[in-house]
């Protein structure tokens, strides 16, 4: 590369117009280490890039793995608090729910639902189903009794 | 960590199923409660203290013999489709937590009588009736002397027929 071109290259720089390859191309030029006088005042920039770009393909090369896998970890980490948080939540609006529907169900049913407290009313409520349950068991004891009569008639017949 | 999460949903589960132990309409049938079509009737063990006290010295001596053994008392009864209410009711019922005493079809009513037993004691007792009118379930807890219901019925006799009829009334 001889100095025209590479003036060239560094006017295009300034302009900030160079592309990417012709950017490399100075680069390599200031590394080599043969660096004409006239754009020596230039050096120290290039050598700065160039310091700064090495010092951070060495931190990937490295320590890069390590750090790449400690975020991996407190990924997880995060992934399971979050899980159990979940959950708690779940549960302690579960439960609060459970305890609004407890307290609820006795006024919610207003309607068809009848809880007695009156001791008289509750007396004659237990009077009337005494009433209901004994008849009820009278009657069908009888009637097993008569089934009973005739299962023995019927083998007495055989 | 995980266990010891699954072991605490597990113990709170045990506690809300230990406070709700009840009477088999409760457990079973507590669906209905806010049904239109069903009505439904609950005198609590305090409310059973209580009447005890305004028990009467007239007052047929089965009938206190019985409610001083009562502890609560749930009644739960529909118009609406009865028959069907009444089949899906036995088919609910746990037979292996209640046991069958009797069970009676006739023209116009069927019938069964459930008891659930601890040791030699009745503690709870199940009348289910279902005929072409109505569907009613009795439940009674507390203990309950099968021979006291014989004989109670036998002193109703005459009225007994009375009886039904202003149950049918209401």
């Amino acid at each position: 590369m001889n100095n025209s071109e590479i003036r060239h290259l560094l006017n295009k720089y300034w302009e900030t117009e160079t592309s990417l390859e012709e950017e490399k191309l100075l680069k390599q030029y200031f590394s080599s280490g043969n660096v004409s006088e006239e754009f020596q005042e230039y050096s120290p920039l290039f050598d700065f890039y160039a310091t700064e770009l090495s010092r951070t393909s060495e931190l990937n090369e490295s320590s890069g793995i390590s750090l790449l896998e400690k975020q991996k970890k407190s990924n997880v980490i995060h992934l399971r608090k979050a899980i159990i948080g979940v959950a708690a939540a779940g549960l302690i609006a579960f439960s609060v729910f459970w305890m609004k529907s407890e307290v609820d169900s006795g006024a919610q049913f207003a309607n068809t639902y009848h809880e007695v407290e009156d001791p008289e009313e509750a007396l004659k409520i237990t009077k009337d189903a005494l009433a209901f349950l004994s008849i009820n068991f009278d009657k069908s004891s009888k009637k097993i009794n008569k089934d009973l009569g005739n299962i023995k008639s019927a083998q007495i017949f055989k | 960590m995980k266990k010891k999460f699954i072991y605490t949903l597990l113990l709170a589960f045990s506690f809300s199923l230990g406070n709700s132990q009840a009477d088999a309409i409760e457990k079973y049938f507590s669906k209905y409660y806010d049904d239109e079509s069903f009505s439904t009737v609950y005198v609590s063990p305090k409310m059973f203290q209580m009447v005890t006290k305004v028990l009467g010295d007239e007052e047929n001596a089965e009938v206190k013999d019985l409610i001083q053994g009562i502890k609560g008392l749930r009644i739960l009864r529909s118009e609406t489709n009865p028959m069907t209410v009444y089949k899906e009711a036995l088919n609910t019922i746990n037979t292996r937590e209640y046991e069958i005493l009797m069970t009676v079809r006739d023209k116009e009513q069927n019938l069964q009588f459930l008891t659930k037993e601890s040791g030699d004691i009745i503690s709870e007792l199940l009348l289910l009736a279902g005929g072409d009118e109505e569907f009613i379930m009795l439940s009674f807890i507390g203990n309950i002397n099968l021979n006291s219901i014989a004989k109670l019925a036998k002193s109703l006799d005459i009225d007994g027929a009375e009886y039904l009829e202003q149950l049918e009334d209401k």
